[in-house]
């Protein structure tokens, strides 16, 4: 199947790690993938500040951009990508069906040969677009069940507290997005006493990671007590073999 | 201090060759220690440092190996060491409010002080004196703001 990989703004500038991954997953299970040389921007942001007309017309744009690529499916590795291109049927602008990372790997589960590790305890943190926005709660924890020991943080599914991130706040008030990540990780993760969070979306993934670190570092930045933060694809891929 | 389109270097430190992002300078203390930071084009070109990674104390750092990371809102990257060595100290005070490498990335931003072990030869492999640090900013310039 020949498939667009839509890696986002974000995962293209900070995240890159996440977008090879991604690659390398969709190449193992045997994808045409292709790639734009002009990816810009999916428009989330500009329908979650409210700016619909000028969303309407970057749809088009992109949808224009992506028509000329003649794919079957458009993938990414970005919940507000994923949500941005799932909002385009109600701007009226046809594009091929969207999935994300996690739909990917969840389909192709029985594919894939997993490293025959020990399973190690992970907290899956919902990204509110993929989670609240879209309803995809079961496939990111299949996908991790098979790999690892999946805990729930204190809240979770529709009552997952924001990573911080959400609607670019990393962008504009990153003081005041990364404190939001501490609270997170502060009153619902600490507690379950898990030292790795999986998420699915290049902010969460941001955000967390940073406020991971300052929480670390506002506790004694103890050796080994570091809480690690990871994207998806990533951890998925690590754990795949090779 | 060498002022570059803005960007400030003084002359008096080594940094490392590696253009751009990444770059770090080291100070040659009286007391035999490196001192160890970032350059003006790092911090301006990857905006504001929200968290810095940063080695322990006694830890082991590496000519030329990454040795603390540092992240903006929409920037991860690392940073290379200048020479090798001991970490002697830690800079807390930037792990704490990493907007000092910002606003003053050749003071109060420091990021660690090093025991060098190999000092005389290492410092060889460094950039110095105007007309290297006129070569690296070209290059650093080439590569992050001529895209």
């Amino acid at each position: 199947m020949r498939v667009l990989f839509w890696s986002g703004c974000l995962a293209r500038r900070r995240v890159q790690d996440s977008v090879n991954a991604a690659l390398k997953i969709l190449e193992k299970l045997g994808y045409e993938v292709v790639r734009l040389n002009n990816e810009g921007c999916c428009g989330d942001p500009l329908m979650l500040a409210g700016y619909t007309q000028y969303a309407l017309e970057n749809a088009k744009k992109v949808a224009k951009t992506i028509s000329d690529a003649n794919v079957d499916l458009i993938v990414t590795g970005c919940a507000g990508c994923y949500r941005g291109f799932s909002d385009y049927e109600d701007y009226g602008v046809d594009i091929p069906k969207v999935k994300h990372m996690v739909h990917i790997v969840a389909e192709n589960l029985e594919k894939i040969k997993f490293k025959q590790t020990e399973k190690e305890k992970v907290v899956y943190h919902d990204p509110c677009e993929l989670g609240r926005w879209s309803g995809v709660y079961d496939e990111p924890r299949k996908v991790l069940s098979s790999v690892a020991e999946v805990v729930e943080p204190l809240l979770s599914k529709e009552e997952a507290r924001c990573c911080g991130g959400g609607g670019g706040m990393l962008t504009v008030k990153a003081d005041l997005s990364i404190r939001v990540g501490e609270i997170r990780i502060e009153r619902d993760i600490e507690p379950t006493g898990v030292k790795k969070i999986v998420t699915a979306c290049p902010a969460c993934y941001s955000t967390l990671s940073l406020a991971a670190g300052k929480r670390w570092i506002a506790t004694g930045r103890k050796k080994g007590e570091r809480i690690e933060v990871l994207d998806f694809s990533p951890y998925i891929l690590s754990k795949m073999e090779v | 201090m060498v002022v570059l389109d803005g960007y400030e270097f003084p002359e008096d430190l080594y940094y490392t060759p590696e253009d751009g992002i990444g770059n770090s300078w080291a100070r040659i203390e009286s007391d035999g220690s490196v001192t160890v930071g970032i350059d003006d084009f790092f911090q301006k070109t990857a905006k504001t440092i929200r968290y810095i990674d940063l080695p322990f104390e006694g830890d082991k750092v590496e000519q030329g190996k990454a040795f603390a990371t540092l992240e903006s809102e929409k920037w991860v990257g690392q940073v290379t060491a200048p020479v090798s060595g001991e970490v002697l100290a830690v800079n807390n005070e930037v792990l704490e409010q990493p907007k000092l490498v910002n606003e003053d990335p050749y003071g109060k931003g420091w990021l660690i002080k090093i025991k060098p072990e190999k000092l005389d030869e290492e410092l060889k492999n460094l950039i110095h004196g105007l007309e290297g640090i006129q070569q690296l900013y070209r290059k650093s310039v080439e590569k992050y703001l001529k895209k």
